[in-house]
This record gives C-alpha cells, structure tokens and sequence, in this order.
C-alpha cells in the first residue's frame, strides 16, 4: 500500500478533474482530503502513472508513504 | 568527508520516521560541507541515480524474487505473511544491489572515494557489512531501534542480522541513552556504542507560526472550537498507546468534561479505537483522524493543542514529541522501558515541560492531563521551557555536529 501526500489545499474543481482521473488509474483505492492536504492511497507497488497525473495538473507532491 | 550513506528510506518516499531523520541529517552534513552518496530502496520506478537537496542519491532497480523466495530466505520468515516476505526479500536484493553498485561501479569503475560507509537498521546492514568487506573501509551502524523492542521478541533472523552487523562495525550510533542500555542488555558491547539524540527543525516547528485566526479556524474545522485540546499524533499502534489514551479520556472528563483527544495517524488500531471510542461512549469527545497530512498541516495541530500526549511503551526517542516542544506544547509522555521521551521532557524543576506517565495506566495518564488541562500558566511556563529545551538540546544542527565527531572518532 502506498500513499502519496500532496501539502496544498485542492479547490473543488480541482479536486473533481483529479478524482476523475485517478480513478482510471489501476490500483488507485481512496483520496482523504486534509484541511490544507491530501493523501491519496493506492494498492498498486507502482505509482508513476499517479506521479505523472499530478505533475501535468500541477499539483505538488510532499511526500510518498509505503505501508506494508 | 566522504559517506556512502545506506539508508532504506529517502525523500519523496517515507516509510516511518528514519525517512525525515535522513533527510534533515544529510543536508546538514552537506551544509558542513561534507560529501554524501546516499543508497536508497527503489519502491518501483524511481530514478536509479537522482540529485535530492545537494545529496547524490542511488536506487538500484529491483526485480520481483517471489518465485525463489521458498529458497531465497530463512525459516522463520517463511512464517511471515506473504507480503512481509516479499519485503524481506526485496530488502535482501536492495542490499545487494546498492553495495555491488558502490563497491564495482562508483569505486572501482568510476574510481570514487570514499572515507567512510554508514548504515542504518537491519534493512541496510547487509549493505554496510559486505562494502566493509570489499572496500576495507570502516563502518559506522546506526541502531534507530532493536528487533527485539520493536516486536517483543521478534525475528531470530532480524536479530541475527543486528547482532552480526554490530560486531562488525566500528561504532555503533543510537538515539538516547536509553536505547544504549537496551543494547548493553542485549549484549552489545558498550565500549563501541555513542550516543546522539534527533531533532527538529527549529524554523519550521516553532509556537508563532501560524496566526491565532487561523488555528482558530483549524478547530472549528475538526470540531474541537473552545474546547481544551489533547493531542495525540503518530504510528497507531499498540507500543504508541493511543488506546490507554482512549481509556483515560472517561476519568478525563469527569474533571474536564469538555475536554478532546483528537488522534492523527494510522496503523493497525484503527479499528481497536473506533470500537472503543463506542463502547466508552465518547464519540462527543474523542476526533479520529485515520490519515497522513502533510507536514504543515501536522504543525498546525499541534499549534491548535493545548497538550500533547504520548504514552509509548516502547520509543527509542520519538520525534513527535519534540515536535511538540518545538511547537512550544507541554507534553505528557511514557517513560518506562525503552523511553528516549524521558531524556526529552524535564518532569521537575525550573526547567520542567511536561509529565512522566506509566504507559500502561489510564489513570496515570489522566491524572497528569487533567493538571495541565486544568492550569493555563503552568502550560504557558511548561510550554516556553519546552521550545527553550529544543533549541538546547534537540536541533538537527546539534545532532549532524554530535554525529559528525563521532564519524571523526573511527578517521582518527
């Protein structure tokens, strides 16, 4: 289990487009918002194509969380 | 200085906490100037060969081992679960992949040096141990905790591993004196064993960083308004004690009844402090939190608490709560066993800022939270202290000094 934080509050429209598009993304479980964060959970090992989604959306990625 | 620098966790990618202590510990040994080449665990498609704040890190590239792990490891971790297995497994990889990179590519192909070889916990001391080996240079082992007071008796490979890996260093580093006496129970040999506490960045944790207006929005965004405070933030599990928390609030409230616990974290007792939360009827007054948030938002609750609590049972140092202090927070911590907290927090004196707790005991724990929820300048002073503590005792600018001279100590 991974989860990747992003340390930026997402506008609503933002944060539509990008629930939208996680969820094409194989592996991609939850995203739980913060006050001025989120954190965005996937089953999947890899999560590059997630990586990639917030760089072309310009969202900023604090750090990523392995879990066993 | 030149370190080859085994680390198995390193920014952007975080496991626990030893991802923050090698972050903020290598900037500064590279704003001392000193030359860093970090290996790192490559968690699936991360650049082998990156540059991350002036530090050069490597992350071999793994392959799956699942179809030879029946052979590929010992007895006692095929009892693990399978996805456990699989991580020791692909730890064993990583540390055989980063040391044959230093050793055959930075060494001996592009003919790097290097002054010294560093690792950290089981997960890198294979690492540490077979570059020794190869490069004959010598190796300082950090020991951030013990299988053995992480897991109650724990693996006997784990075990073995730390045994060997301590034999064969130079000098072994740990994080508070307490864990040295866990070592030297252990059997480690003390004469080899120094000690340097963590820290905290003092120009991010600090009381006034955020403006009142905006805590005060913070909590009545999480439901606690007006009401006094208690926070607890970290791994929620069973040796972090966020349950015998849990079970002081009803004593709490007797006392304070409009007090809240919010608790900030995951981990396996998500569920275990749900039920109880029902079954103690406090759903008014205890706020779960089963998330990560990022680092701003972390200091915001802590600005937004009155007091913070951790009553661990088992913590070799426990960098929440210097966090905590840093934020200028009283604090109410475990301190029996293995307890790097009871170094931290003064309990007495003109220097106090904050309380000792047996872990185990709800109403110990209450006993001493209800003082501090009850006396608003005894918080104020413990709070001031606190941060005076900090700056001290605890920045990552004293620890990179303290660790630095002891690398010193094996370059003679």
């Amino acid at each position: 289990m991974k989860s990747i934080i992003i340390g930026k509050k997402l506008e609503e429209e933002v944060r539509k487009e990008l629930e939208e598009e996680l969820r094409k993304i194989k592996g991609f479980r939850e995203i739980v918002y913060g006050y001025m964060s989120a954190e965005i959970v996937f089953e999947e090992k890899e999560v590059g194509k997630c990586l990639k989604l917030l760089k072309e959306l310009d969202i900023p990625v604090e750090r990523i969380v392995r879990k066993l | 200085m030149r370190m080859a620098y085994f680390v198995d966790e390193y920014p952007p990618f975080f496991r626990g906490g030893l991802g923050t202590y090698a972050m903020e510990i290598t900037r500064q040994f590279v704003k001392l100037g000193h030359t860093i080449s970090v290996f790192s665990r490559n968690t699936g498609d991360d650049p082998t060969r990156d540059i991350w704040s002036g530090v050069e890190v490597h992350r071999p590239l793994l392959a799956s081992i699942v179809d030879v792990l029946p052979i590929a490891i010992p007895e006692d971790v095929k009892r693990w679960p399978t996805e456990a297995q699989e991580f020791f497994g692909e730890t064993l990889l990583y540390n055989f992949l980063s040391a044959s990179k230093l050793v055959n590519r930075l060494v001996a192909k592009e003919h790097r040096k290097f002054d010294l070889i560093v690792s950290h916990d089981w997960l890198t001391a294979i690492a540490g141990i077979i570059s020794k080996r190869n490069l004959n240079l010598p190796l300082i082992f950090h020991f951030h905790s013990t299988e053995q007071g992480r897991m109650g008796d724990g693996s006997p490979t784990i075990k073995e591993i730390e045994r060997m890996v301590a034999l064969k260093a130079d000098l072994i580093v740990t994080v508070s004196y307490a864990m040295r006496d866990e070592l030297v129970s252990l059997g480690y040999p003390e004469q080899k064993i120094r000690v340097v506490y963590n820290g905290v960045d003092v120009k991010k944790y600090r009381p006034e960083r955020f403006p009142p207006e905006e805590v005060k929005e913070f909590r009545d965004k999480i439901g606690v308004r007006n009401s006094p405070m208690i926070l607890f933030l970290g791994r929620l599990a069973w040796v972090k004690g966020a349950d015998t928390l849990v079970r002081a609030m009803p004593l709490i409230l007797k006392e304070v009844p409009d007090a809240k616990l919010v608790i900030l974290g995951k981990g396996d007792q998500q569920q275990l402090l749900t039920q109880l939360v029902s079954s103690l009827d406090l759903q008014n007054n205890v706020i779960l939190h089963f998330k990560y948030v990022s680092e701003e938002e972390r200091m915001l609750y802590y600005a937004s608490c009155d007091v913070a609590v951790f009553p661990s049972k088992y913590e070799p140092f426990g960098i929440v709560c210097t966090e905590a202090m840093a934020m200028g927070k009283p604090v109410v911590v475990g301190a029996s066993g293995t307890s790097g907290l009871r170094e931290q927090v003064v309990p007495s004196g003109s220097e106090m800022c904050g309380f000792h707790i047996n872990p185990y005991d709800p109403a110990d724990i209450a006993k001493f939270v209800i003082i501090l929820l009850k006396d608003h300048e005894l918080r104020k002073k413990m709070g001031i202290n606190a941060r005076k503590r900090v700056l001290n005792r605890f920045t990552w600018e004293i620890a990179a000094k303290n660790t630095i001279s002891i690398y010193e100590e094996v370059l003679g």
